[in-house]
């Protein structure tokens, strides 16, 4: 009887913790094991201690060359300073490890599709993906690559021994929140990991193609239409190079003969190239045009003389945040800007001497090339009449809790066939993208040469060793020179990549890399100023051409507002950039009202019309008429392309461009476009801005009745965390920006840092990024810059000129020695 | 009652000392083998490895969550079905009290068995 009850009471005991012992499945996900996950001495509670390492420390550590000392100010930016330059990159890993690591472990695991690893196999095809694209092969060339830049290597390889030394230092009860959420733990960082970072850069800015679109299009409309929707050029921009800038530093003059560039063609018979399927695959909708912007004040434009250099750039919005904030100062040189989590050196600032900030370039280095089959089971393919093999990579992806999952990958002379899928519009299509094109160039060395940079060579010399993605890097010096240099990679090929390639032919292949001295340079204009938005990056008098997908919006607004200024001050600066006007619906809305007929509208309808006519065309956070006018633009442009939407169910087709749009409304009101092919009825611009005015209205009814309703509430920022866990994410942030203008704030994407820099004797820069310094949920730094970046605020940077420069708070210290 | 609370708090003082080093599951143990050094009733014994362990584990939880002002706790909550804060202390409570009472029970239970075979 007793033993009976003791063996019961044993059992469910150990029942018990076994139970809590073990992860179960809850909501669709899996919840680490709860006993472990709820101990105080173990678990979550032990993040609540994050506060604890926000006090002095002193660090031994015997790799250290010298002694590093690094004060963290009031928002917990680390300010390093080294007497040795690989200190300060092993201090800089060492720091960013203890407030990013898990943010460094899931955005390298990402980008190389490692993902159902950890997470199960649901993150699969999402990993074959990544895999496929050729992302994982891509960041393992590149670590081969950067091994051999013996100059950079000590330097690269002492950021990963700082990470490394801070993970073997971690106890698991002190492992980031999401490791025991997630229930996996952080692996030991490596130059290869570094690399994977900069694929998912790679992947992000440098995915701009719509390759099948335009194919589809041209197919479907003729070249006639096909011109006539979708122009290469919008008359009204102003280029990234301002018009008129001389190409004479281009030794050899006009590169056009030296690479004999066919005219535009694209004979899809020849190709036999049919995509239309009632059954395809679709892409998943690509995410509203990210951007950013940049721009530079020369001091005749200034107030005080000095040069002013703004930038912007617009990402994914996350948290953790994209960017560290840190200050650097080496022997070598006292910098501080903002850093990618997991990578060394600083990406985006300014030194004693100079300032430089980037925007994407944008330009087409995506294309698609149909494979001509030469055997049934896809292992020869046809290129120039003979038989050539593919060359098979087997991607193994781990899944957890499952068998090893091998994929096979076919690559050809082009690049790798991405999918497989029968429905996919893309089968039978080979991928050749700059990201994945080994290169002989070294960003890391650019980053590090603006970084030490004194001067305009400097600079200058810095671009030449970029390689991707593309970018409009912006430049100003304390000597008073401004300069704006595009960098990067631009393949020369037929048709400009536009469309989709013939890839039986060998000739259809890029030829060559433009050579990076022949990249587009502007210094000193007579204008005074100097700016990118992400638009086309030069006029037709630039002797290659530059294909792309660019921003018609924001560059004219920023142009159009430097050319008027004078007198120009920092807190001006600061205005602009966040700055909500905007030049789309100030061209747009006074042609819709135009063509919009009244008399068929309600009272509540034609209080809308009301609104819109008082409208100064801002998208203020607490205004109403921004979003009955994205509505009803939005509505409008529906309804005007059904053409487009009719061809979409059957292949992916490209849209025209808003731009285009308008001045097909100003110009051509009588085009076919504008009737609704689905009604009996002729309509004209008037039926389709009065019936998409009343689809609005009937849309937003329950809006109107709302009066807390505004344009932040339609607009929705979201910022969420990587895991996409609600309690650790940022919903309906109150924010004010629309996508065309200055302050490109979108649902999930906007001013990811916002900096202006003045140039005087002493440097004075401003900063604020949606996010705070920690990846700790359990911080007051893990959100604290948010509310600031809501409302178009700044920090003033504390740029300290040594290490004892205490101007402004410094909460504690950090002291690393041998 | 002299031994209810002689196993409480030895529990607890155990506990505190070796839990920081040892897997989170140690604190059964820590609760069962005290248990068997202290006579009681199953029934009393359970109550104290229960309130031994429920008031270690919500006590430092509550401590540690002080520290950080509730920042993470309000959030863990949500993850947890929309707990609050206390709420998760109290459910650290709650888990770690059943695991102790239990653990404490078996003990108990055990040492019944061997007295009476000795």
């Amino acid at each position: 009887m007793k033993i009976g009850a003791f063996i019961l009471s044993l059992l469910l005991t150990i029942g018990l913790v076994f139970l809590l012992n073990t992860s179960l499945p809850f909501g669709g996900s899996t919840l680490p094991a709860i006993g472990n996950f709820l101990s105080p001495f173990t678990g979550f509670w032990q993040n609540a201690k994050v506060q604890s390492n926000y006090t002095d420390t002193t660090f031994d550590f015997p790799n250290l060359k010298g002694k590093v000392s690094v004060a963290f100010d009031e928002r917990l930016v680390p300010h390093i300073f080294a007497d040795h330059h690989e200190d300060a990159m092993f201090v800089q890993g060492y720091i960013t490890a203890q407030q990013r690591l898990w943010q460094m472990d899931i955005s390298t695991r990402s980008s190389s599709g490692r993902l159902a690893e950890v997470l199960g196999p649901n993150m699969l095809d999402f990993d074959k993906r990544q895999r496929r694209m050729g992302l994982f092969e891509g960041a393992k060339n590149e670590e081969i690559h950067w091994r051999k830049d013996t100059a950079s290597l000590p330097l690269v390889e002492a950021y990963v021994n700082g990470v490394n030394t801070y993970i073997e230092n971690l106890n698991p009860k002190d492992y980031p929140i999401e490791f025991k959420l997630l229930g996996y733990q952080p692996e030991p960082w490596s130059i290869l990991k570094m690399a994977q970072f900069y694929k998912s850069m790679e992947r992000a800015l440098n995915g701009r193609e719509n390759d099948l679109e335009t194919s589809n299009a041209l197919q479907a409309f003729g070249s006639g239409t096909f011109e006539y929707l979708f122009p290469q050029r919008n008359p009204k921009q102003t280029p990234v190079i301002p018009k008129g800038t001389s190409w004479d530093y281009l030794e050899g003059g006009s590169l056009e003969k030296e690479y004999d560039i066919p005219p535009l063609l694209f004979d899809s018979t020849a190709i036999g190239f049919s995509v239309r399927n009632k059954n395809y695959e679709r892409r998943e909708k690509p995410i509203d045009f990210i951007g950013s912007n940049n721009w530079v004040v020369s001091g005749a434009k200034t107030k005080s003389g000095n040069p002013i250099l703004c930038n912007d750039p617009h990402l994914q919005m996350t948290l953790p945040a994209i960017w560290y904030e840190v200050q650097i100062s080496t022997p070598r040189a006292n910098y501080y800007g903002v850093s990618f989590p997991g990578v060394p050196g600083v990406v985006i600032g300014f030194n004693e001497n100079i300032a430089w900030g980037t925007t994407n370039g944008g330009h087409d280095v995506k294309d698609w090339y149909k494979i001509a089959w030469a055997d049934e089971e896809k292992n020869h393919y046809l290129l120039d009449g003979k038989k050539v093999p593919v060359e098979k990579v087997v991607e193994a992806i781990k899944v957890k809790g499952e068998a090893t999952v091998y994929d096979t990958v076919r690559y050809t002379q082009f690049g790798p066939i991405v999918h497989e899928n029968e429905n996919s519009p893309y089968k039978d299509m080979a991928l050749k993208w700059i990201t994945n094109v080994p290169d002989e160039d070294n960003s890391f060395k650019t980053f590090w040469g603006f970084s030490e940079a004194k001067n305009f060579d400097d600079f200058l010399a810095a671009t030449e060793d970029y390689g991707s993605p593309n970018q409009n890097f912006v430049f100003a010096s304390k000597e008073g020179d401004i300069a704006l240099r595009i960098s990067g990679t631009v393949p020369i090929r037929k048709n400009n990549g536009k469309f989709i390639q013939d890839g039986s032919k060998s000739e259809n292949n890029w030829q060559e890399l433009l050579p990076h001295d022949k990249m587009p340079l502007v210094k000193n204009p007579q204008q005074g100023f100097l700016s990118s938005a992400n638009q086309n990056p030069v006029d037709e008098t630039f002797p290659t051409p530059m294909p792309g997908i660019y921003n018609h919006y924001r560059g004219r607004i920023i142009n159009a507002k430097l050319e008027a200024m004078t007198d120009i001050t920092a807190e001006d600066m600061l205005a602009m950039q966040v700055d909500n006007s905007s030049l789309l619906a100030e061209e747009l809305l006074p042609l819709l009202l135009k063509n919009l007929d009244e008399s068929s509208l309600t009272p509540l309808q034609l209080g809308l019309v009301r609104i819109l006519s008082d409208w100064d065309f801002k998208f203020e956070r607490d205004a109403i008429a921004p979003f009955v006018f994205e509505e009803w633009r939005l509505q409008f442009y529906d309804l005007l392309w059904d053409e487009m939407a009719a061809i979409e169910s059957e292949a992916p087709i490209l849209y025209p461009d808003t731009w285009r749009m308008i001045e097909i409304l100003e110009t051509d009101p009588l085009n076919a476009f504008f009737d609704v092919k689905s009604t009996p009825e002729r309509e004209g611009p008037k039926e389709i801005a009065t019936q998409s005015f009343v689809k609005m209205a009937t849309e937003l009814k329950e809006h109107f009745d709302d009066s807390e309703y505004k344009w932040a509430d339609y607009k929705s920022t979201d910022i969420k965390h990587l895991a996409r866990l609600e309690p650790f994410s940022r919903m309906d942030i109150n924010c004010a920006g629309h996508k065309e203008s200055i302050n490109a704030t979108q649902q999930t994407a906007g001013p990811s840092w916002r900096m202006v820099v003045e140039l005087g004797d002493e440097v004075k820069a401003w900063g604020v990024y949606p996010g705070g310094q920690s990846g700790d949920p359990a911080s007051p730094f893990y959100d604290d810059m948010i509310p600031k970046w809501a409302d178009g605020e700044y920090y003033e940077l504390f740029f300290m000129k040594n290490a004892s420069d205490r101007r402004q708070n410094v909460l504690f210290e950090y002291t690393f020695s041998d | 009652m002299k031994n209810f609370l002689f196993l409480l708090i030895a529990i607890i003082i155990l506990g505190a000392v070796t839990q920081p080093f040892l897997p989170w599951w140690s604190i059964a143990v820590v609760a069962g083998v005290l248990a068997i050094f202290f006579s009681g009733r199953p029934a009393p014994q359970f109550f104290a490895g229960f309130l031994g362990v429920a008031l270690l584990w919500g006590a430092y939880a509550f401590f540690l969550d002080g520290k950080n002002g509730s920042l993470l706790s309000n959030q863990m909550g949500q993850v947890f079905n929309g707990l609050s804060g206390m709420g998760m202390i109290i459910a650290t409570a709650l888990i770690g009290g059943f695991v102790g009472g239990f653990s404490a029970m078996t003990g108990s239970l055990g040492r019944r068995m061997f007295m009476k075979s000795s």
